[in-house]
């Protein structure tokens, strides 16, 4: 089977002319609002994070904000108490921490001389230790005056987070330290610090996560205080790092990161080459600042399943389209295979089917009734068909019978007289419808005198038929021993003018042909001039005293002529169906090649001549046969 | 068969084109005969374009000359092809009729 033979059905055909289009828009669709929401998605991505970050930010430093209050107030009360002696101020300092659980220790490093208790150097600190409080006094433990606690304060006048230190003293542990100046009629009185140890503070920035990233604290100065990579703590600044991977991109955050800034910023990381986000957000009270790193496909995680939702959606309406146009399709084709299936049953015969299950009101609908109608107006045309056949066959047996009496009434039997050696004959009619209007006929009226009769009934067919055998009867009756042709042809003439209306009339040539001397004594009623043809290829056309045909005029009076046949001589009497046959070229067949075939056959016998005349007329004809034809051929014979 | 038909003169001239035979006889029946159902018609026919004529057709001339004689009418035969006309005289009909060599001559014919 080739391509084009392919039957594409209807439903995969709605389901391309409709699915494909609606597929193309929906991705289309789908396209553009992936790329619209994308940029949506990151950018609402990109504040969310912001938020985030700045939250954790700000809850991280609140616990210092929360902090540094108590020394602050330490600070501002501390000028108008009256403390004279080291154990009210120890006493005040535990007050402090008591209320302060999130402060390690405290001290009030005075100002030299400055102290009421007239020591010149006088640092008195306190300490948690197992559940307790501790009591020293730093001077003994270093020169405080020239720690950056003190200093830094003093000289700013204002307070201080330290940078985050290692205490390898008494809290043994990783500490910033809260440093506030304390001024009386502005001279330095002394610095109020509050340790803090932030191993806690890492503790829970460990459990924080932002998305699936890690989060990081560096401090004024760009060291990590808290970081997932414990040996980075303390050792390695954002600055350090940068260095080492040689990530200017990294200096460039980390100058805006200890410069209190916020922000979001995507970037290619060279440590792991994934893309990553870094955000970040400053602890205002410290200085330092709060960062988390996100690789970016986390996000873009979020925002794909937003996507994926849509498709979702989509890639649904899709199917519930398609299903409908599915429906609607096969709602279309079903009736159309239920008519397909009704026309291969019409096809082989069965009148019976009817469509019924075809509901709506469609042209499918409407195309069903047609069917229904083509099928009832079919069964009535061959019904009708079948009654008409049955009448025509009825009429065309009735034609064969009439055709069997008419043959009857003909002679057929070859030879006709088989004692008579003075002559051979052969006659032959071929009728063009089942009835012919010609005939032939020959008997003897005495011993020696044969009646030779051909006619030619004007029309064919049933009429004809009746007229010719009126006409032949007639003759056989009117042409009797003693009676001339011509008296014959005279008498019949008068008798089928009789009531004629019809104007039937028959061509008629009627000779008297003596056996024992070959003469012969005819009469003709406008019929086509017999021929004799002599053993030597010579011809005659009896043209003479041609009469009208019979039926027409009732005075007419015949004529008769005599020609005599010499041995061997024949006389050819034939009707018009053999030279007015007629070619589909619409030549006629003629008396020329009449003639040249019966000079090419003149040696053989009646009967193959008139068998190869009839096979040429017939070749000419092409099987179109308008008129009956008939020959008969008489022969002397030389005894 | 095709049958031409016009008037000249309340002359009604046929011209018969093609073959008239059994098959066709009929369709010159039912034209021709019906031309002298009122009385003294003149009927010209013209043979020019007729390629063939059998026996049936000649049946119906002779009926169309009949029932003009009855009706008091003429019919005028003209522009015979020599192998009609030769149909005619072998059947012995031309005195049956009134034949001329044209058109113009059948015309001339009837206002006698």
């Amino acid at each position: 089977m080739s391509i084009k033979h392919i039957n594409i059905p209807i439903l995969l055909k709605m389901i391309l002319l409709i699915g494909l289009p609606l597929i193309l828009v929906y991705g289309l669709i789908l396209g553009l609002n992936y790329m619209s929401g994308k940029q949506a998605a990151v950018s609402q991505m990109k504040s969310y994070l912001a938020e985030l970050t700045a939250h954790q930010a700000a809850r991280l430093d609140s616990k210092f904000l929360q902090i540094s209050t108590g020394p602050r107030d330490l600070a501002r009360i501390l000028p108008l108490l009256p403390i004279n002696n080291p154990e009210d101020i120890y006493q005040l300092l535990e007050h402090y921490l008591t209320k302060k659980p999130d402060i390690y220790g405290m001290s009030i490093s005075f100002a030299p001389y400055q102290s009421a208790t007239g020591l010149e150097l006088f640092a008195p600190y306190v300490y948690r230790e197992e559940g307790d409080f501790q009591r020293l006094n730093l001077k003994d433990s270093y020169d405080y005056q020239h720690q950056d606690f003190y200093q830094i304060p003093a000289l700013l006048s204002r307070p201080y987070w330290t940078e985050p230190y290692f205490d390898a003293g008494v809290g043994n542990a990783l500490m910033i330290t809260y440093s506030v100046p304390v001024f009386r009629d502005d001279s330095l009185l002394g610095i109020i610090t509050a340790d803090v140890r932030i191993d806690e503070l890492q503790e829970e920035m460990r459990k924080l996560k932002i998305l699936a990233g890690y989060t990081f604290l560096i401090s004024r100065h760009g060291t990590y205080i808290y970081h997932p990579l414990a040996e980075d703590i303390m050792r390695e600044t954002i600055f350090s790092k940068a260095e080492r991977y040689d990530f200017n991109e990294m200096r460039t955050f980390g100058r805006e990161m200890i410069a209190g800034k916020s922000g979001v910023k995507p970037f290619n990381d060279p440590i792991s080459g994934g893309r990553r986000w870094l955000v970040y957000s400053p602890l205002e009270s410290t200085g330092w600042s709060f960062a988390a790193i996100v690789p970016e496909e986390e996000i873009l995680v979020s925002v794909n399943r937003v996507m994926m939702h849509q498709a979702l959606i989509m890639i649904l309406g899709l199917m519930v389209i398609l299903l409908i146009v599915s429906w609607v399709s096969y709602g279309i084709t079903n009736p159309i295979r239920k008519l397909a299936g009704m026309s291969r049953q019409l096809a082989a015969g069965n009148l019976e089917v009817q469509l019924e299950s075809i509901k709506g009101r469609d042209e499918i609908q409407e195309f069903a009734q047609a069917f229904n109608k083509m099928v009832v107006d079919l069964k009535h045309y061959i019904t009708d068909l079948t009654s008409a056949t049955r009448a025509k066959e009825a009429v065309e047996s009735e034609l064969r019978i009439a055709r069997q009496i008419q043959e009857s009434l003909l002679p057929r039997v070859f030879p006709p007289f088989p004692d008579r050696v003075e002559f051979e004959l052969y006659a032959r009619i071929i009728p063009a419808r089942e009835v012919a209007g010609d005939f032939y006929d020959f008997f003897f009226l005495d011993r020696d005198n044969l009646a030779l009769v051909i006619a030619d009934v004007s029309g064919k067919g049933i009429s004809a038929g009746l007229f010719m055998a009126v006409t032949r009867t007639l003759i056989k009756t009117v042409f009797q021993e003693g009676v001339s042709p011509a008296m014959a042809l005279t008498r019949a003439n008068q008798i089928l003018c009789l009531e004629n209306d019809a104007c039937m009339f028959t061509t008629l040539f009627l000779g008297l042909y003596n056996v024992q001397n070959g003469e012969m004594i005819y009469a003709n009623a406008g019929h086509n001039p017999p021929v004799v043809l002599t053993g030597t290829g010579q011809y005659q056309l009896l043209d003479k005293m041609s009469g009208i045909a019979l039926g027409i005029a009732d005075d007419f009076l015949y004529q008769e002529t005599r020609v005599k046949l010499g041995y061997s001589d024949m006389i050819i009497l034939y009707t018009d169906g053999v030279v007015e046959a007629t070619s589909p070229q619409q030549e006629l067949y003629g008396e020329d090649r009449l003639l040249r075939i019966l000079i090419q056959g003149k040696d053989n016998k009646p009967r193959q001549i008139i068998e190869s005349l009839e096979a040429e007329v017939q070749a000419f004809q092409q099987g179109n046969q308008f008129d009956d034809i008939t020959i008969m051929i008489l022969r002397r014979l030389n005894q | 068969m095709e049958i031409k038909q016009q008037q000249k003169k309340n002359v009604e001239i046929l011209s018969l084109v093609g073959r008239l035979d059994a098959n066709t006889a009929g369709i010159l029946e039912k034209k021709l005969i019906p031309l002298f159902d009122s009385y003294s018609r003149d009927v010209v026919i013209d043979f020019s374009e007729l390629d063939y004529i059998s026996s049936a057709g000649l049946r119906i001339l002779l009926l169309a000359a009949k029932t003009a004689r009855n009706k008091e009418g003429s019919i005028v035969l003209c522009s015979m092809q020599d192998f009609i006309r030769e149909i005619f005289e072998i059947a012995g009909f031309m005195p049956v009729f009134k034949i001329t060599n044209t058109l113009e001559e059948a015309l001339q014919e009837l206002e006698k």
